[in-house]
């Protein structure tokens, strides 16, 4: 079981998927490519690891225990 | 130029492309509000032309009249909620070392470590940067999301947070640098 989770207004959007459900896994693949598109960001890392252990991920991975979305960032 | 790169690049021409109000100011030129809150004002003023033809103004021609009513209403950003900060909160401290997440709940900062010297996240728009070639230095940065405004403020810092220690050249290649100082206890 994985989570997707998208920083917004909420505090984040979460989106789970099961390797085990064929439906899930299309829905998150579609939600990855949708975000890539917008910019956003996906860093990936086992549930509850520190920041320090995330990694930035390049195309999804059904595997990923967490996929962690930011925004890129500029000088304010 | 990598497939990475080509998205960094579009990523900073969309930055100056997200106009959410272009508005027609009485003298011809525009106002441009961006998402992130930056105003511009383009274009040259004109006099307004007399609206008898052939003839000329005597003194400083009257602007058009100003038709509140006709204002577009710029995009409102929704509310961050307290559940909402309390979620982003709780996702933020997940991401923490227990060390930074004891200094988060004391003092609300913490700090970040990076090959270039540890960056203290918690106050908005002056992060502090210990540089590593300059140890009695500390440098005051600012680096923001893109499009924070409607973000939880714990949201803001699992932002950097994350870039910083994964990626952490993404972050100084756009930090603005406000100033520098003495390290402070």
């Amino acid at each position: 079981m994985g989570t997707m989770r998208i920083l917004d207004h909420t505090g984040d959007t979460a989106l789970a998927w099961s390797v085990d459900d064929p439906a899930s896994l299309a829905e998150a693949e579609a939600l990855f490519d949708r975000l890539r598109a917008e910019r956003k960001i996906p860093f990936a890392r086992a549930a509850g690891a520190p920041a320090g252990d995330a990694e930035r991920v390049r195309s999804f991975d059904p595997a990923a225990e967490e996929i962690v979305w930011v925004r890129p960032v500029t000088g304010g | 130029m990598d497939a990475v790169d080509a998205v960094d690049a579009a990523d900073a021409a969309d930055a100056a492309a997200e106009v959410v109000l272009d508005l027609e100011l009485p003298d011809g030129r525009h106002l441009v509000v961006f998402a992130d809150g930056r105003e511009v004002v383009v274009g040259r003023a004109g006099a307004r032309p007399h609206p008898v033809a052939g003839w000329e103004w005597l003194d400083r021609p009257p602007t058009r009249p100003r038709t509140n009513a006709a204002l577009p209403t710029p995009r409102r950003l929704p509310r961050v909620t307290p559940a909402a900060d309390r979620r982003a909160r709780e996702l933020l401290e997940s991401l923490l070392t227990e060390e930074q997440r004891d200094d988060y709940r004391r003092t609300g900062r913490f700090w970040v470590p990076t090959p270039r010297g540890p960056v203290r996240l918690g106050e908005l728009y002056r992060l502090v940067h210990r540089p590593v070639d300059r140890p009695h230095l500390e440098h005051v940065l600012c680096v923001v999301p893109r499009t924070y405004a409607d973000l939880p403020l714990p949201d803001v810092w699992t932002n950097l947070l994350l870039t910083l220690a994964v990626e952490p050249d993404r972050f100084f290649d756009v930090a603005v640098f406000q100033g520098a100082r003495r390290c402070q206890p």
